[in-house]
C-alpha cells in the first residue's frame, strides 16, 4: 500500500460536479498527513479535459466508450482493477447518487472498509463523518488498509480544489467492459410535484410535455 | 418475479438524541425506533411491482424491538411472505457485518430483485443495498424512483441533482437502492394490521453471528457545536432587503 489519496471525479453530461473540487481539497488535508500524494481518477470517455483546473499532483485517466456515461457496472468494473492494483492509502468518493453507488459496491466486493459521509479531516487524519442527519458527528481511525471513504460537502472549499496549472495525465488501460449488466438507455428531465412522480403515462408515471413527448 | 425488500429501524430523528457514557455509540435506552422511510418506499415499491405482475413478495427484518409491527403491516399491504432475521446482533453492529450475515439468508431465498431504502440516517460504512450487491455479485443502482419490471430485467429510474432522471436497464437478479416509490407508502387502517396479525405468519430464520472485524474504529461520536455565524437581520423591510443587498455584495454574488 502506498500513501496516495485517490479521488475518483464525478461528472455528469460533460460537466465536473462541485464535489469532486471540494474532495480534491479534502485529500489534500488528508495527503498532508499521510505524505502522499492527491490522485484525482478520472472515468469517461473523450473526457480528458476535465482534469485541466484539479488541483491534484497527478491524474490517471481511464477513457472508454462505456464510460461515456455513468453507469454502476462500468464504473465498479473499471475502479476496482486500478484501486486492487495501486492499493493507494484512501479512495474518496462523493456521497451522491454516482459515489454511493459505487464505494458501498467495491467495499464488500474488494474486501475493504468503507467510512461514509464523511466532512472533513482532523489535523491527525482521522475521518469526521455526519450521522443521524447532522444531530451526531462521528470521529473514526483510518484503518491500516486502503480505505474508502464518501464525501459530503461542508468541510471544505471547491476553490481549493481547483488549479490553474493543469496536473500530469496517465492515461490507464480500460479492462473489458462488454458484458455489463446496468446500461443506460436514456436521460429524462424529472418533474416532480409533492415529492413524486406524476402521472403513469410510460409506466414509471413522470410529467410529460405531450408536444415533446419528454419528461 | 420473485421480490425481496429488506427494512431496517433507525432512530426516530424527532427524538432528542444522546451518546452513551462509552462516547461512541448512541444511547438505546430510550430511543425510539421507526422503519427507514426510505426502506418504507422500498417495500411500497415491491407491492406495486407486484399489483402489475406475477411477483411474489417477501419482506425481511431484523428482530429488534418494533420490527413485528413493520411485518404486519407489510402482509396487510400485500407482502406474501414476511421474515424476522433472528440473532445476536443487539450490541454495536455495523452494515457491512449485516449485510454479510443477510447475503447468507438471501441466498436461501433466491430473489430475482432485491429492494432496499437508498440509505439509513445510522449508516457509517455505507449502505445495506450496495453492500449486499458486493457480497452477492448482483449489480446495483441506487437513488431509484420506479421500477418497471421487462422480459428478465428491469428499468429503474434513476435519479440524479437537478431534475436529472436516467433510465438505467438492469439484468436480474439484481438490487435497486429506493429513494422513493412510485407513490407514497400507502396507508393501512390499524384494522387491517390486527387482521393481519392474525393471519399472516412471521417465519424466524437464525441469523449467523455478525463478523465485526471489518468496521472502521470509531474514536468519538459528539454533537455539533451550534453554529455562531447566523446574523438576524432586523428592521423595516427596504432596511432587510438593503442589508441583503450588502451581504450578497460582500460573498460576490452580485
Amino acid at each position: 500500500m502506498n500513501q496516495d489519496i485517490y479521488v475518483v471525479i464525478e461528472h455528469l453530461r460533460g460537466q465536473a460536479a462541485d464535489i469532486s473540487y471540494l474532495m480534491l481539497a479534502g485529500a489534500r488535508a488528508l495527503a498532508q498527513e499521510t505524505g502522499g500524494e492527491v490522485v484525482a481518477v478520472l472515468l469517461g470517455h473523450n473526457a480528458q479535459s476535465l482534469a485541466n483546473n484539479m488541483a491534484a499532483g497527478k491524474v490517471l485517466y481511464v477513457d472508454h466508450p462505456a464510460l461515456a456515461e455513468f453507469t454502476s457496472d462500468a464504473y465498479q468494473k473499471a475502479l476496482a482493477g486500478l484501486i486492487a492494483e495501486k492499493e493507494p492509502r484512501a479512495v474518496l468518493f462523493a456521497s451522491s447518487s454516482i459515489g454511493a453507488d459505487v464505494s458501498s459496491v467495491l467495499s464488500s466486493h474488494l474486501n475493504l472498509p468503507l467510512i461514509s459521509s464523511c466532512q472533513s479531516f482532523s489535523a491527525d487524519g482521522r475521518p469526521i463523518s455526519q450521522i443521524c442527519g447532522g444531530k451526531i458527528m462521528v470521529e473514526s481511525d483510518l484503518p491500516d488498509t486502503t480505505t474508502l471513504l464518501t464525501m459530503i460537502p461542508g468541510g471544505y472549499k471547491s476553490e481549493e480544489g481547483q488549479s490553474g496549472k493543469s496536473p500530469e495525465i496517465i492515461k490507464v488501460e480500460a479492462p473489458a467492459l462488454d458484458d455489463l449488466r446496468v446500461t443506460l438507455a436514456i436521460y429524462r428531465s424529472g418533474s416532480r410535484r409533492c415529492g413524486y412522480f406524476q402521472g403513469a403515462d410510460s409506466g414509471f408515471g413522470g410529467t410529460r410535455d405531450p408536444k415533446s413527448g419528454q419528461y | 418475479m420473485n421480490i425481496v425488500a429488506l427494512f431496517k429501524l433507525v432512530p426516530d430523528l424527532v427524538e432528542e438524541l444522546e451518546i452513551d457514557q462509552s462516547g461512541t455509540a448512541l444511547n438505546m435506552d430510550f430511543l425510539r425506533l421507526i422503519i427507514n422511510e426510505f426502506d418504507d418506499h422500498a417495500i411500497e415499491q415491491a407491492i406495486l411491482l407486484k399489483e402489475r405482475s406475477e411477483a411474489r413478495v417477501s419482506v425481511l427484518g431484523l428482530d429488534i424491538e418494533g420490527a413485528d409491527d413493520v411485518l404486519y403491516t407489510a402482509a396487510s399491504k400485500g407482502a406474501d411472505q414476511v421474515i424476522k432475521l433472528t440473532g445476536d446482533f443487539q450490541g454495536k453492529s455495523n452494515n457491512h457485518a449485516m449485510a454479510c450475515a443477510v447475503a447468507s439468508t438471501l441466498k436461501e431465498l433466491q430473489p430475482d430483485l432485491i429492494l432496499t431504502g437508498v440509505q439509513a440516517n445510522t449508516d457509517l460504512d455505507g449502505s445495506i443495498g450496495p453492500l449486499l450487491a458486493g457480497y452477492l455479485g448482483m449489480p446495483y443502482v441506487g437513488y431509484v424512483s420506479g421500477v418497471n419490471a421487462v422480459d428478465g430485467k428491469v428499468v429503474a429510474r434513476k435519479e440524479y441533482p437537478g431534475g436529472l432522471v436516467a433510465e438505467m436497464e438492469i439484468k436480474l437478479p439484481a438490487v435497486l437502492g429506493i429513494q422513493a416509490a412510485e407513490q407514497p407508502p400507502r396507508y393501512v387502517a390499524v384494522t387491517k394490521v390486527r387482521q393481519a396479525m392474525k393471519t399472516a405468519t412471521i417465519e424466524e430464520r437464525s441469523l449467523a453471528e455478525p463478523d465485526l472485524s471489518g468496521g472502521s474504529t470509531i474514536r468519538r461520536m459528539f454533537k455539533p457545536e451550534a453554529g455562531t455565524r447566523a446574523e438576524m437581520i432586523e428592521g423595516s423591510a427596504d432596511e432587510v432587503a438593503a442589508r441583503l443587498v450588502g451581504i450578497f455584495k460582500e460573498i460576490g454574488v452580485l
